[in-house]
Parts: structure tokens; sequence; C-alpha cells
């Protein structure tokens, strides 16, 4: 009789762990192909990058021995610490003016738009739908000589003939830059904000909190950890981007990027190029870790 | 339908009251509670979210007194939560003015109401612990640290929930979530206390429990309570008065006793509780249900109205004997309840709702005597049952 009572709950166990172990592999099963697919078009791609980085570059031909000497050469590299911190800087001021922008739009879109809240956020996020290259584009038509700017200020007198001076400057980078970013920024914020349910304002109102207060103290801190996402995406994107500068930067709005361009092609040095762009790659993680510590809220909705 | 329908008591003209002394007993009337000063008044007030759409709340007109558990009770749709939003300050009147003692605050925003609400699914700040949740609006008050803290401290013990502070809310339970809401408005301890289903999302035991917590923190504090449910158990047990309301509408505002034993509406009548509504006629000054001749207390002399008679107030068997309405009745179906039984009889062309003791046997097809007092048919205004959601069983 003991006999039984011990095997019974022993027999269950065993019989609970094979079904647990078959579910398990069937959902690794399932996962396969999305793993394959990181693996193959992410991971592959940035080992081979970061092996390139700690490789020789002999005139054109890639040596496979190990070295730091890429990196040590960027660090010395005059060129290459001003146009990081021009990078650094540009990258932050679009990002964060994209997110003084779209931060306070998505906060309106999500209270004060009502049912037209979708139309809203959708229009903001048209833009997306258009191709990279055509929305920097837009801006040249905007800004260039034969401009849209230029069109109007000679046509109403503004000024007496066409100028040079809206194209080509560090000033048309972050402006272009911002308008890139701002619908991802927007993004991240608009989801943060959808989340707080009404009655957590009403109730901040009814605690005695008038709406500048219930700002800072509810919807701020819950609302903080998305924008900064948001912001730190907007920072990576622009951090990394060479086709802005290139097309309305000029000389005066080079970027990193452009230099990992200029190595992978014209001065086919692959090997330095490669680890600019570690450096580009390892600059934005940090900088996104940094920026999700210091905006974390301890807050789960029920 | 029956043949057994032939037994009319004595003719007897209407309007006629029984002795006191054997009429059945009454409580007193907490219908209009003047002993409490007036904290909170609503006059005429109407709310109307869609233009051209029935309004949501239609020409309520209210007076809660100081200290009164005072309770709104009604079916969904019917209006009692944007009343209760009205008070709070989170709807505008469309017309009509609500005043906080004394004061017309109908356009006060709701951060400067002294009211705090209760929600119903609590909405504590999930990032905040709960000492900083029940702190909050002692903040927004401005109120020193040392005084808030000691504040803070007794709050959280009377709602037992000290040891509980540095948690935040989704590490705590249904119920202990609710109590930290409770705290929380009620810490600042405002002229009124707002209160939204708030146990609507807990299950039956901690109901219970919540139940008698609310009444004690209601009694011990003397803060005013406007409570909403559409509970009825909820409304009856626990308020002073209440007001029944239906399709916007306040259909009755009286003390628990008064709108079970002497509903206004047939819709009161209806939603309270298990009720009878005959149709009657007066006709040569005798009422007319159906086939049956009655006797109701303070009929009207003329015309058509409704009666509402509780299954309970029907007695069956040995004991109708001797009542004024008196008649013989045929058993169609019992539901057998363990305490009672539900028996279901034909008099006339009527078709009754009585309640008996569970000891003696009716069964289907068996004549029996029935009857009841005259008080024990209350005439009842007829309105309409509720629009959409349909609350209330037929």
């Amino acid at each position: 009789m003991s006999a039984t009572a011990e095997g019974a709950p022993a027999l269950k166990r065993a019989s609970v762990r094979r079904e647990v172990a078959r579910d398990t592999s069937i959902k690794g099963l399932l996962l396969t192909p999305a793993f394959a697919w990181i693996a193959l078009l992410v991971l592959a791609p940035n080992i081979f990058l970061l092996l390139y980085s700690f490789w020789e570059n002999d005139l054109g031909t890639v040596v496979k021995t190990f070295s730091l000497e890429n990196y040590r050469e960027g660090i010395n590299s005059e060129v290459v610490r001003t146009l990081f911190t021009r990078t650094f800087v540009i990258a932050f001021m679009a990002a964060g003016i994209a997110t003084a922008i779209a931060y306070p739009a998505a906060y309106i879109v999500v209270r004060k738009m009502g049912r037209f809240k979708l139309a809203a956020a959708l229009l903001i996020l048209v833009p997306l739908w258009v191709s990279f290259l055509l929305r920097v584009f837009a801006w040249r038509i905007i800004l260039g000589e034969q401009g849209i700017l230029n069109g109007f200020l000679t046509s109403t007198g503004l000024a007496d003939q066409p100028s040079e001076a809206f194209l080509y400057s560090r000033t048309t980078v972050v402006l272009t830059l911002t308008y890139i970013v701002i619908p991802y920024v927007f993004l991240a914020s608009y989801t943060v904000l959808e989340r707080i349910p009404n009655s957590v304002y009403e109730a901040s109102a009814d605690c005695g909190a008038s709406a500048w207060r219930t700002f800072w103290r509810v919807v701020w801190p819950l609302s903080r950890p998305g924008v900064a996402i948001g912001f730190a995406i907007g920072f990576v994107l622009a951090f990394g981007d060479y086709v802005t500068p290139q097309m309305v930067g000029g000389v005066e709005g080079t970027m990193l990027g452009s230099i990992v361009i200029q190595q992978f092609g014209t001065a086919n040095n692959w090997p330095y190029g490669a680890a600019i762009a570690v450096s580009i790659m390892l600059t934005s993680l940090v900088f996104l870790a940094l920026v999700s510590y210091l905006s974390r809220t301890e807050a789960r909705y029920e | 339908m029956t043949s057994s329908s032939g037994s009319v008591p004595d003719p007897v003209p209407p309007r006629v009251e029984l002795a006191p002394s054997d009429a059945p007993p009454k409580l007193a009337s907490m219908g209009q509670d003047r002993s409490r000063e007036t904290i909170l008044e609503l006059d005429r007030v109407t709310k109307v979210y869609t233009a051209g759409e029935p309004p949501a709340v239609d020409d309520v007109s209210l007076a809660v007194g100081e200290g009164e558990f005072f309770s709104i009770l009604g079916p969904s749709g019917s209006g009692k939560t944007t009343t209760l939003r009205v008070i709070a300050g989170f709807e505008r009147p469309t017309s009509g003015v609500v005043s906080l003692a004394g004061r017309d605050v109908s356009r006060v925003p709701p951060f400067k109401r002294d009211v705090n609400t209760v929600f119903q699914q609590y909405a504590l700040f999930p990032h905040m612990t709960v000492a900083q949740n029940v702190v909050y609006p002692l903040k927004m008050a401005g109120l020193a640290r040392q005084e808030r803290d000691a504040k803070v401290k007794a709050m959280l013990e009377r709602v037992e929930m000290a040891g509980f502070e540095s948690r935040r809310p989704h590490q705590l339970s249904g119920g202990q979530r609710q109590r930290v809401a409770l705290a929380r408005a009620l810490v600042a301890q405002p002229k009124v206390l707002l209160l939204d289903e708030p146990l609507g999302a807990l299950d039956l035991k901690l109901r219970e429990h919540m139940l008698l917590v609310l009444r004690h923190l209601q009694r011990d504090t003397g803060i005013t309570f406007v409570y909403v449910t559409h509970d009825q158990a909820e409304a009856l047990g626990m308020s002073h008065r209440l007001a029944v309301m239906n399709n916007g509408r306040i259909e009755q505002v009286a003390s628990p006793d008064d709108v079970y034993r002497r509903p206004a509406t047939s819709f009161v009548a209806r939603f309270i509780g298990k009720t009878n509504l005959l149709e009657c006629v007066v006709e040569n000054g005798r009422v007319q249900a159906g086939g049956l001749t009655l006797q109701v207390a303070g009929a009207p002399p003329t015309g058509r109205f409704t009666v509402s008679l509780r299954p309970e107030d029907v007695r069956i068997g040995p004991d109708a004997s001797g009542l004024p309405n008196r008649m013989t009745a045929r058993v169609r179906e019992t539901l057998f309840l363990g305490h009672e039984q539900q028996v279901l009889v034909e008099a006339g062309e009527q078709t009754l709702t009585v309640r008996a003791s569970g000891k003696e046997p009716f069964l289907p097809g068996q004549e029996v005597e029935i009857g009841w007092w005259a008080e024990a048919a209350v005439a009842v205004a007829e309105t309409e049952p509720p629009q959409g959601l349909e609350d209330v069983p037929a």
C-alpha cells in the first residue's frame, strides 16, 4: 500500500517532467527560424566587422594578424577625435531637440485629441513610410540655392539674391537629423503615455494636484523610461548616419560615418573603417545603456 | 382561470385604514433626515455628453447630510457614476449647481475641491510606494513633513496596512490595493468621500470583509460617504439613506427600510428585492386587479395604478386567515431553498410569488389560502425600465 502511495507521485513527477521537456523542445523548434534570421543577418556581419577591426591593412590588402593598431591610429588621429566630438554633439542636439518637440506632441495627441488621436498619431508617423533618402533630399529642396526658402525670400524681396548659406552647414545637419528622428521619439513617447490610465490623472487631480504638478510627479516619472529610449534611439540613428551629412552637410557638416564610408570605399582600408564603425556601435550601446539606467522608473501597471 | 377564485373578500370601501395595532410593524422613516447639516447638495443637475442623446444625468437634486453614509444605487447606465464624477469635478454639469458646504463648486476643478474619490480600479500611482501614494494628497496640501508622516502612519494603521509602506501597488493583492486607495482618499480628511463601486473587483469573501471595514471607517472618521453601487445588498446594508437611480433620474431617496417597504416606483420595487407588481384599476370604488378585488391602503380614488407586493408579505396556508386580503389560489410551482421555499401561485388572472417557510410542503395543483395586509400592497408610480443594459430580472 505504501509502495503505491509513494510510487504514484513519482510516476506523476516523471511524466510532468517529460511533458515540460516536450513543451520546451517544441518552443525551441518554433523559435529556430527567428534565431537563424538574427544570427545570419545581425550577428554574423557584426562579428566580421569586429574581426576586421583587429586585422591589419597592407596597402589595401587585409592581413589577418591580430593587432590593436587600427584603434590606436583612430585615437591618435586629430581628425577622428574632432569628428567624434562633433558627431556626438550633433547627434545629441538632434535627438534632444527632437525629444523636446516629439514628447509634448505625443502628450497633446494622447491627452487632448480625443477621437482624432489615432489619426493625429498616424499623421506624425507618415514620414516613416517615405524612403530615408527622400526625406533627407526634401531638405535640399527646401534649403538649396534654387530651393523653396530662397524662392520665397527673393520673391517677397526679403533677400536680393538666393543664398547658399542655408545648405551645407552643421546647423543644416542638426535640422535634418532632428526631422528624421522626430517620428521615432514620438512613437516611443506615444506608447508610454498611452499606457497611463486616465484614472491615474484623475486620482492625482483628486488628491489636490494641479495639471502641472500631476505632470511632474506622475506623468513624467511614468513616461520617462519610454521617452529616454526614444531619445537614445534618436541619438543612435543620428550618431551613425552618413547620408545626411553627405547630402546636406558639406565639409563643415562631415560626421564620423563619413570616415567609415571613405575607408571602406576610396581609401580601401577596411580594417580601419571597421575599427571606427565598431567604435560608433560601442558608443551607441554605452549611450543606450546609460540613458535607460538613468531614466528608469520602477512601475508596473496592475 | 381557476375555479377557486370565487372567494371574494367582503366589500369594503377603499382607502379605509386598518387600526394601527393590527398593522404590520414599520420602522421609523429616515427619508428626510433633518438632524444633519447639509454638506453636499445637487440642485437640478443635468449632464449631457452628446447633444441629441438622452442625458446621462437628468435633473438630479440631492442633499447629503454631514457624516451621512449615502448610497447611489442603480443598474449600469443609470447615471450613478456620472453623478459621482460631477460631484468630484471630473465632469462639468451641463446645467444645475453642485454645492459643497454651502459653496457653489460647479465650476471648481477637482484639485481644488475638498472631496476625495476611491476609484473603481483604485488608480494608485504605480511608480510610488504605499507610503508615497498615501502621503501624496498631504504633500499637495503643503503639510509639514512631520505632520505628514504622522498622518500617513495613523491612516495606514487604521486600514490595517502598517508594515507595507515600502511596497509598490503591483506587489499587493486586490484587497490591499483597495485599502491603500481608501487610505489615500481619507488621509487628507475630505469633507466628502466618494466611492465608485469600490468593491466591484473583489471576490465575495473579501467584499464582505471590506464592507465592514468601510462601515467602521465611516463611523469612526465621521466623514460623509457617497457610495455608488449596483449591488442592492451593499446599499441597503451600509447606508443611512440611499438614492435609487434609473435612466439618469433619481426615482427615490429614502432610508433603506423605506426604499424596501415603500418603493416609490415600479422600477425601485423591482430593482430592490423581489416583488409582485399588480396592475390595478379602481371600479365603482373597488380596487380590481386581474380578476381579484383588493384592499390597498392609500389607493387613489379613481384610475389605474400599480401596486408592489413583496413575496414575504403574502401569508400562505392557515396564516392567511383573518387578513383583509384573502383568497384561494392554486399552487403552480415550488422552489425549495432550504430555510424557505418560493411558491408560485395563481389567483384570478394573476401569478404571484410567495415566500413560505420550508417546513410545510406545497404541491403543484394544490389549492391554498393566501392573504396579506392592506398596507403590504404599496401603490407605486409606473416608470420606464432601464434603457440599454437590462440588469433587472423582468
